[in-house]
């Protein structure tokens, strides 16, 4: 055996890299807090893995023709993953709640104000506007609509945004809490609100995604991509008659592009491109969002809360996210925890695809506001 | 079932729950604090217990002061019984889980509006229930 074929023979360790080395442990922690602490496992197993198997040394899988290449540029680089995402998330949702008590949109709106918040702090930090603008759009907190933004505006910092943004969407029970208590008074928690019943005929169910498809696509046309592919997957469940396609939108696709943009946004989490001081900035920048939209929601309602007279509880306001259902199963505990007869859940629920709705066209306006696409 | 009243005294708004709690007796939650108050036969209503702090755990100071006319809980939403943990004949606590109630997939406990024994449990696991449907009544 020659010195040649025996330095080919453990090529591999010495490839290894201080950074590379890093990565893989990143790798295991999200790993660790999916498989451990339930942290949004789903995505966080797969991201992990990515991560680890992009960074080992010499990793044929990162290749031009390795698999996470492959994914990548089949479903992450042209926007496919998270517009696939986006059809099963729109087959899953009930928008029910939020057509019985319609106003309920005004927090949807409100709960974005982060981004904009967001974005205006990592100017200060010295990011350039799309940087800037990929960085506020973790305050949509919504995984595909800060993958889909970020990577128009931004591609180089993908990575960091996505992590960032989905680690977070775990921790909206833990969050968002503090700021609830901290902005209201336990009178505001403690106000009751009727579960108001009105039945929604399958008609209005049927027209309300075709109606905010044609109105948010003609006003922001940069959002017609998310609010197209999540209203359609929402006419589809709402309409009965395609129960197949539904079916296969909310499990077999929506499970395999899962694992598939896991992977390959887990591919992005490279030492060169990760291990910087920006990525620490978004993660900071990535809190602040959650916490701003949190607030901003709350001061809203607050407001509703003054115009009603005191008969709107303003902890909904914190449901206005898009981290659905998370945010509004943390409103309805906090309210139970002030009063256990009080039950806001279906008001909350509202709130919380309000949100959704209102992440997608904020990710739009942002898009169309730096002229993208 | 609560009634709730909005009363204007000297230009300052009060919202005001009131909810029969036995004979002559209500619990009445003005802004949030919560009175026992008892109905005296002159008329006069006099306040027969109240929070010591306002800040304590409201069950404390809602707990009725007699077991009384709240006779039934009903679905405070619409959903899927999960579970149902108490049983007809059962004597219950203010606050004690009566069932477990599904509603847009987070579990719900629907707790003890008062104390009292438990003439009849109206639904069963995995029956879905729609809003104000009647789910237990106590005895008495």
């Amino acid at each position: 055996m020659n010195g040649v074929t025996f330095h080919q023979l453990l090529q591999g360790i010495t490839h290894v890299t201080p950074g590379s080395l890093v990565m893989i442990a990143a790798g295991c922690v999200l790993i660790y807090l999916a498989i451990a602490k339930d942290y949004e496992p789903l995505l966080l197993l797969p991201i992990g893995a990515g991560a680890i198997l992009a960074n080992l040394p010499l990793s044929p899988l990162t290749g031009e023709d390795g698999l996470l290449t492959i994914l990548y540029d089949a479903g992450v680089a042209n926007e496919l993953f998270p517009l696939l995402i986006f059809v099963g998330i729109g087959a899953m949702t009930d928008f029910g709640p939020l057509l019985e008590n319609p106003r309920l949109v005004l927090l949807g709106a409100a709960g974005q104000f982060g981004i904009f918040g967001t974005l205006l702090l990592a100017l200060l930090l010295g990011f350039d506007l799309n940087e800037a603008a990929s960085i506020g759009i973790i305050g949509a907190i919504d995984g595909p609509t800060s993958i889909y933004v970020s990577n128009l505006l931004a591609p180089h910092l993908l990575g960091p945004i996505a992590v960032t943004a989905y680690s977070y969407m775990s921790l909206v029970p833990i969050i968002q809490p503090p700021i609830m208590r901290l902005l209201t008074t336990r009178k505001e928690r403690r106000v009751r609100m009727p579960y108001t019943q009105r039945t929604i005929s399958r008609r209005t169910r049927v027209l309300f995604p075709l109606i905010v498809t044609l109105v948010v696509g003609t006003l922001v046309p940069m959002a017609t991509p998310l609010i197209g592919m999540l209203m359609l997957g929402n006419l589809m469940k709402e309409s009965g008659v395609v129960e197949r396609l539904t079916k296969a939108s909310t499990e077999e696709i929506a499970n395999i592009v899962t694992l598939f943009l896991g992977l390959a946004v887990g591919s992005t989490m490279r030492a060169d491109t990760f291990l910087r001081l920006d990525t620490l900035f978004i993660l900071m920048l990535g809190v602040l969002a959650f916490g701003l939209d949190t607030a901003a929601g709350l001061l809203f309602a607050k407001f509703l809360n003054a115009l009603s007279r005191g008969r709107f509880n303003p902890l909904l306001g914190a449901a206005g996210i898009s981290a659905f259902p998370m945010a509004a199963r943390v409103v309805q505990r906090m309210v139970q925890e002030e009063d256990f007869e009080n039950f806001l859940l279906m008001h909350a629920m509202g709130a919380n695809t309000a949100g959704q709705i209102g992440s997608v066209v904020a990710g739009g306006v942002l898009l169309a506001l730096l002229g993208a696409g | 079932m609560a009634t709730t009243y909005t009363l204007e005294v000297d230009g300052q708004r009060f919202t005001v729950d009131v909810v029969e709690t036995g004979p002559e007796r209500y619990r009445v939650t003005v802004n949030g604090r919560t009175l026992s108050v008892r109905l005296l036969p002159e008329g006069e209503v006099v306040p027969v217990a109240e929070a010591a702090q306002p800040e304590t755990r409201a069950e404390a100071a809602e707990r009725p002061a007699v077991a009384g006319a709240v006779t039934e809980v009903r679905a405070p939403i619409p959903g899927t019984i999960v579970s149902v943990e108490v049983q007809a004949g059962q004597v219950v606590k203010y606050g004690d889980t009566l069932l477990v109630l599904e509603a847009m997939k987070m579990k719900n406990l629907i707790r003890s509006p008062r104390e009292g024994r438990i003439a009849r449990v109206h639904v069963q696991p995995g029956q879905s229930v729609m809003h104000n449907d009647l789910l237990i009544t106590f005895e008495g």
